[in-house]
């Protein structure tokens, strides 16, 4: 007696947390945390002081570059040595158009915000209008992990959800009539034929599970490219005074600037037209509606009024798996987003590869082959 | 962690110092040779000897710049403190550190390289995914099936309804979580393997380096040279740099929010909300109990879900990018050196 009791308790249980699945409050927000919860002195490479003291250094080496060049042309022109004067003509050239370059550089950093937040704006505008102001860099990797961040508990939601329907299916499916008193007799099993709809609803699964991996690694992916990518500004510049370290420098500039300014702005314009809070609660209620009533319908219509049970509860199947589909279509066109952005950051790579000469960017580059 | 530090340290301290002198010793020999045939070739009246011989004087001598130069900068890399400056920039983890673990304090690139990714493996996020991963097997297999028999004539037993299923998520989760399975424990062999490339640093540096500046000083093997310094700065030290600084910064991210955003969610979970459901238990408002208790159970699963997405970016984007940029670097410093040498499309090239 004891036993059933504790199984009919587990029973609610199932059904009770299905209607209760959303009232969770204390959730984890890792977005908050990665940009505003950290401590201060917590990524000083992403912090304007730190580049504005070494680009005054890269200046001093290009200085002390063109002295040591003007010293190997002077040699060149005591000894009459013509390779040495025309590798250190060269080199003045070449120094003289890097310092203009980090000058440039230098003027970019300073409205960094302006330009990242410009282009996120602009590309925003194009497809929402409800969007939240972004004031800051920081502010567009927080908006932008929230949207995806939300998006992947969303899909999480949905895989909770579609666990439970099956469990339901399923025990449904497995009711048996018994009429074998003495061992020997004949039983029923009604409805086992919803096993056939508990596989096909469970092969939703593997895109949920798909789209919200895709998601979350995306979130966490932002934070290493806010924190890290500086560093290949910094690195570039310095690289680029150089002159057998031009070509590095010039990639790493060219990393910073497709994956730190890009990126981030392309996928929140792409974010901004599913992966909104209220997006996902539509999606879940359509769902939860749907597969409240194909619930419903399995213990009511098929056992009493309907005539043919199995048409209305495949019509309320059907309405779920469409259900399904359009949230699953909803993460799938983030997650195509993600890819999209990512092509148009490689293309990106590979034309300031071939502006700043970096040859391990430029056509059939090394990201290409390794991604 | 101690052996590799051992192989650092017991490199680093005694056969280390002796190549770059060894290198500079062979090439003045070089030097003096290509003296003596420059004097035997003016001696037979060989002018066009004499001139190639003479390029190659002056090669040797811009070598023996380059091999002082390379010399210095190896005895810089390996008694600078990066330990300090990457602890002022907030990349090295040395906070609520076990008993047990040595913080490399005041170490050198290699030793911090090699601190960072003992830390992510073995005590950080890939550890903490690992643990977890256990507990989520347990979880989602170990669970009874729901059975419900309805017999209306007590002593007769198969006369009635029954309905049998399994409560296990793994049912449905099945599949996937034996990819996930798989992918953490590739995830770990990629990162371990790490470990033994930080360890070779320092001789690959050296050795590599040296041979090719000795490389650089003859016309038919000075490309081959070019790549050689190439390859080896970028194993050397460009990869132990960004070792350093990408899973530094991983392992006090990882710190951070596992403090302020996973502990707090499984200590308000625990801390309040069972202590809600057992309250609301007893007073009778079952319900609410069963309510909170799926408020708890969900709040566990979005917690290890963030985990796994923090450890997965974290094990597969940092290795990848790390090789990109290492690779990136020897390309176009190759290039600039000697041979275009593009180890990575090698590498996948046989893979």
């Amino acid at each position: 007696m004891n036993k059933r009791i504790i199984l009919l308790v587990m029973l609610a249980a199932i059904i009770l947390a299905r209607t209760s699945y959303a009232q969770t409050q204390s959730l984890p927000d890792p977005c908050n945390s990665l940009y505003y919860g950290l401590p201060s002195t917590f990524g000083a490479l992403s912090n304007a002081s730190t580049y504005k003291g070494l680009i005054g250094y890269s200046m001093l080496i290009i200085l002390s570059v063109l002295m040591i060049v003007a010293f190997l042309y002077a040699i060149g022109i005591a000894f009459k040595i013509n390779h040495l004067i025309t590798f250190s003509r060269n080199e003045i050239l070449e120094n003289v158009l890097n310092f203009i370059l980090i000058l440039f550089v230098a003027g970019g950093i300073a409205g960094i915000d302006g330009i990242v937040i410009g282009i996120a704006q602009f590309s925003a505008s194009a497809v929402s209008t409800s969007q939240p102001s972004i004031t800051s860099t920081s502010s567009l990797y927080q908006s932008t992990c929230e949207h995806y961040y939300s998006d992947a508990l969303g899909e999480i939601g949905n895989l909770i959800l579609l666990a439970l329907t099956i469990f339901g299916i399923n025990i449904a499916s497995s009711i048996q009539f018994n009429f074998m008193p003495n061992g020997f007799g004949a039983t029923f099993q009604p409805f086992v034929w919803l096993s056939l709809l508990s596989k096909m609803a469970s092969s939703f699964s593997l895109p949920i599970v798909a789209i919200t991996g895709i998601e979350l690694v995306n979130v966490y992916l932002l934070a290493i490219i806010y924190y890290l990518f500086p560093l290949f500004l910094y690195l570039g510049i310095l690289f680029r005074t150089f002159p057998w370290t031009r070509a590095i420098g010039g990639a790493l500039l060219g990393l910073f600037i497709s994956f730190y300014v890009f990126y981030p702005a392309l996928i929140y314009a792409i974010s901004s037209i599913t992966a909104s809070s209220s997006m996902q609660a539509l999606a879940q209620s359509i769902i939860k509606n749907y597969a409240n009533k194909l619930q419903t319908n399995i213990f009511t219509s098929s056992l009493t009024t309907s005539i043919n049970p199995g048409l209305t509860i495949s019509k309320m199947f059907s309405s779920l798996i469409i259900a399904y589909t359009e949230t699953i279509a909803v993460g799938g066109i983030n997650t195509i987003g993600i890819l999209i952005s990512l092509v148009i950051c490689f293309d990106l790579i590979e034309a300031f590869g071939d502006l700043l000469g970096a040859p391990s960017l430029t056509h059939g580059g090394v990201l290409k082959k390794v991604i | 962690m101690q052996e590799c530090l051992n192989s650092i340290n017991g490199f680093l301290t005694a056969p280390y110092t002796a190549w770059f002198p060894i290198t500079l010793i062979a090439a003045t020999l070089i030097i003096v040779i290509l003296a003596a045939i420059y004097l035997f070739a003016s001696l037979m009246g060989r002018g066009d000897i004499r001139k190639n011989v003479g390029i190659m004087i002056y090669q040797t001598l811009f070598s023996i710049v380059l091999i002082i130069a390379f010399g210095i900068f190896a005895t810089w890399l390996c008694s600078f403190n990066a330990e300090s400056l990457l602890q002022s920039l907030n990349l090295i983890l040395v906070n609520n550190i076990p008993p047990g673990v040595h913080i490399p304090y005041g170490g050198n690139l290699y030793e911090t390289a090699l601190y960072d990714l003992y830390w992510f493996t073995n005590y950080g996020a890939l550890a903490n995914a690992n643990y977890f991963l256990f507990g989520l097997y347990a979880a989602l297999y170990n669970v009874p099936s729901l059975g419900i028999k309805i017999n209306p004539i007590p002593g007769i037993n198969n006369l009635g309804i029954s309905a049998t299923s399994s409560l296990s998520p793994g049912s449905i989760l099945g599949s996937y979580f034996v990819y996930i399975n798989q992918t953490i424990s590739w995830l770990f062999i990629i990162n371990d393997l790490q470990f033994i490339i930080i360890s070779a640093a320092p001789i690959i540096f050296a050795i590599l380096v040296s041979i090719g500046l000795i490389a650089r000083i003859f016309g038919f093997s000075r490309s081959f040279g070019g790549s050689l310094i190439a390859l080896g700065v970028g194993i050397g030290f460009v990869y132990p740099l960004m070792v350093s600084i990408t899973y530094g910064f991983i392992n006090v991210a990882y710190s951070q929010l596992q403090n302020n955003v996973l502990m707090n969610v499984a200590a308000n979970t625990i801390g309040t909300n069972l202590q809600s459901v057992l309250a609301d238990l007893l007073i009778g408002a079952k319900t609410l109990g069963i309510s909170t208790a799926v408020g708890l159970i969900l709040s566990s699963i979005y917690t290890i879900i963030n985990l796994f997405g923090f450890t997965a970016t974290a094990s597969l984007i940092l290795p990848i990018l790390n090789f990109v940029v290492v690779n990136t670097f020897v390309l176009d410093f190759s290039q600039a050196f000697g041979e275009r040498l593009d180890f990575m499309s090698l590498l996948t090239n046989i893979i």
